[in-house]
């Protein structure tokens, strides 16, 4: 499984990069949303974690953008990871299209890690933590 | 020399019959029969003539002091009482003039009152309204002027309502529903405040009070004082928007801490030694602190920005009483404290937020284990009582003095006295806990004694067979099976 994971902090991009390495995925990482865009336009995902804060691009920019190519990128589920719990961010986010939404701090990589594998297996995507 | 009124008539009464004896003995004794009878006729017109003219004399300054009288009572404050009659009259008269003097008095007393009052209303900073009975506007000074946007001359007269419109949201409150409202709303409107129209069409937030005029046991109008809390309230906005930019700022650092400690703990510990596990369990415990402050925080502001979220549903406690449970009995059992469930398995519907609730829960069981001594005892209680469900967590800890009873669900109070640091999963302060429980409108509450242990409980309405109704219509989902479904709160 090969997921890009875009995120502009240096250790939570080295955090989730190793933990999810270690848990068998294929690992491609974006520092900021214009490096994400590059990413995607390269190779095709099979999930998308995504940041917001990120410079140059916001994480729903990018969302945006993704969501407008041509299929089958643009389905490409999308986990937003955010420290941002804002009610009308997350409603944003459902509106252009994710597939689940996760607070960072509140959640430890392993967790992370299990939400995803529990996705691809099929189970429900993971909601919308409350914030 | 004085003489009363009665003297005069008296005397002039005496004086005038001894005429009369005089005339009538004179003319007998001189006159014949014939001329007796026609002087004694002429005697006697005479007579009365004098009688008339001694009456007039006496009683004219009675009748100039009746009308005196009567200009005073026209209102004629400088109605002179000048009456020389040498009798009572006089003292009367002079009684009197002493007593326009001190209506004089008082009404120059009066008079300097009232500038000076209108010389304070003009220089306060709040505006004043002074009311009638029925509302009407008798008096506007100038800072009600300057905030409202409307002229004095221009609302005098008018009825309050029908000039000022004030707002609570979206809802009008017109003068005497705010009048009435109770105690606590009032000190709502009064610290939160209420939106005012100005006559250009903009709109400013005012702090309003008001105090009802009693004389003789009547209300007689009100006053109604406000002032512009604007000012205040972007401050406030300003503050609170901070407090949420730097609890989301902290999320990130947070991350990688956790994050970093979680990996150390799962797949390096086999590398450290005793001592070095010990460390780290110690850093994961802090930084897991440091994340429930951080949540803290960030709850606190948006139950202040009212964008607090909670979920309400029809809801089963027991899966969150017994996760809350589980998550402290780590530290219960270090603790060696002993924790008692007393939950049947079958608990009423309430319609809340289950995850907002488990918090409420976690928040009390983590108070009582960290309050509470070495082998202490800690109950957890959840019944139904009447209409409402009520969960209890009792402990026999050190127990909170009286005066810090009050304080104990203000924001950032802390309790003296938490025994052994490095506690875990704090949960949610007081302050948030009972912001929630008054959110599903219910009520929470303590029950201690200093040395004997203290009882934290809230109690929610049960949800009525129509709750559940409306619930499951708008759902498309039965109660029944929504509650299997139910997710169970993750810390």
């Amino acid at each position: 499984m090969k997921i890009l994971i875009a995120e502009d902090d240096f250790f939570i991009r080295d955090i989730y990069s190793k933990v999810f390495s270690q848990g068998g995925y294929e690992v491609v990482v974006a520092a900021d949303g214009e490096e994400a865009i590059l990413r995607i336009k390269e190779k095709q995902f099979d999930l998308i974690l995504l940041d917001i804060m990120m410079p140059k691009l916001s994480g729903l920019d990018v969302l945006r953008q993704l969501r407008a190519m041509t299929a089958p990128v643009k389905d490409t589920p999308v986990f937003i990871l955010s420290n941002l719990g804002q009610q009308n961010i997350i409603q944003e986010a459902f509106k252009i299209g994710m597939d689940g939404y996760m607070i960072k701090s509140q959640m430890t990589p392993q967790q992370i890690v299990d939400e995803i594998n529990s996705y691809f297996q099929g189970k429900k995507p993971a909601p919308a933590k409350p914030q | 020399m004085k003489l009363t009124v009665q003297e005069k008539i008296l005397i002039s009464f005496v004086f005038l019959l001894s005429l009369l004896l005089l005339a009538v003995a004179f003319g007998y004794s001189v006159f014949s029969a014939s001329i007796f009878l026609k002087s004694l006729i002429v005697a006697f017109v005479v007579i009365i003539l004098l009688a008339v003219i001694l009456s007039i004399k006496i009683t004219k300054p009675l009748s100039k002091l009746r009308e005196s009288a009567e200009s005073l009572e026209n209102g004629q404050l400088s109605t002179k009482f000048n009456i020389e009659s040498d009798d009572e009259i006089e003292t009367i008269s002079g009684s009197f003039t002493n007593i326009v003097k001190q209506l004089l008095r008082e009404e120059k007393t009066l008079t300097h009152n009232k500038i000076e009052t209108e010389a304070l209303l003009k220089s306060l900073t709040d505006g004043v309204i002074t009311l009638d009975e029925k509302g009407n506007i008798i008096a506007f000074n100038k800072a009600a002027e300057e905030t409202s946007g409307f002229a004095a001359s221009a609302v005098i007269g008018k009825n309050i309502d029908e000039v000022l419109h004030f707002y609570d949201a979206l809802a009008l409150v017109p003068f005497f529903v705010y009048n009435q409202q109770k105690e606590e709303v009032v000190k709502k409107f009064r610290e939160k405040g209420l939106n005012l129209n100005r006559a250009d069409g903009t709109k400013v937030r005012l702090a309003l009070t008001t105090s009802p005029v009693v004389f003789e046991d009547k209300k007689t109008g009100f006053i109604v004082a406000f002032h512009d809390i604007s000012k205040e309230e972007e401050l406030e906005e300003m503050k609170l928007d901070f407090v949420s930019i730097a609890a989301h700022e902290l999320r990130t650092p947070l991350t990688a801490i956790r994050g970093y400690t979680s990996i150390l703990e799962m797949q390096n510990s086999k590398e450290l030694n005793q001592s070095g596990k010990e460390l780290l369990k110690r850093l994961v415990i802090s930084s897991e602190n440091l994340g429930n402050l951080v949540e803290n925080l960030l709850s606190v502001s948006r139950i202040e920005k009212s964008i607090f979220s909670i979920n309400m549903k029809p809801s089963d406690l027991v899966p969150a009483i017994k996760t809350a449970v589980d998550n402290v009995r780590p530290q219960a059992t270090v603790k060696q404290q002993t924790i008692t469930v007393m939950v049947p398995d079958q608990l009423p519907v309430v319609l809340g937020d289950v995850f907002r609730l488990g918090q409420v829960i976690l928040n009390f069981i983590a108070n009582a284990v960290n309050y509470t001594q070495k082998g202490g005892v800690i109950t957890v209680k959840a019944e139904r009582k009447d209409s409402t469900l009520q969960v209890s967590v009792i402990d026999n800890g050190q127990g909170i003095p009286k005066a810090s009873q009050e304080k104990l669900f203000t924001k950032f109070f802390r309790a003296s006295g938490a025994l052994e640091s490095g506690a875990k999963g704090t949960g949610l302060g007081l302050y948030i806990s009972k912001s929630i429980i008054e959110s599903h409108k219910g009520k929470i509450w303590v029950e201690s004694e200093e040395g004997k242990g203290s009882t934290f409980a809230f109690s929610l309405p049960i949800a009525s067979a129509s709750d559940i109704e409306t619930y499951e219509k708008t759902h498309n989902q039965t109660v029944a099976q929504m509650l299997t479904n139910q997710p169970v709160s993750k810390t």
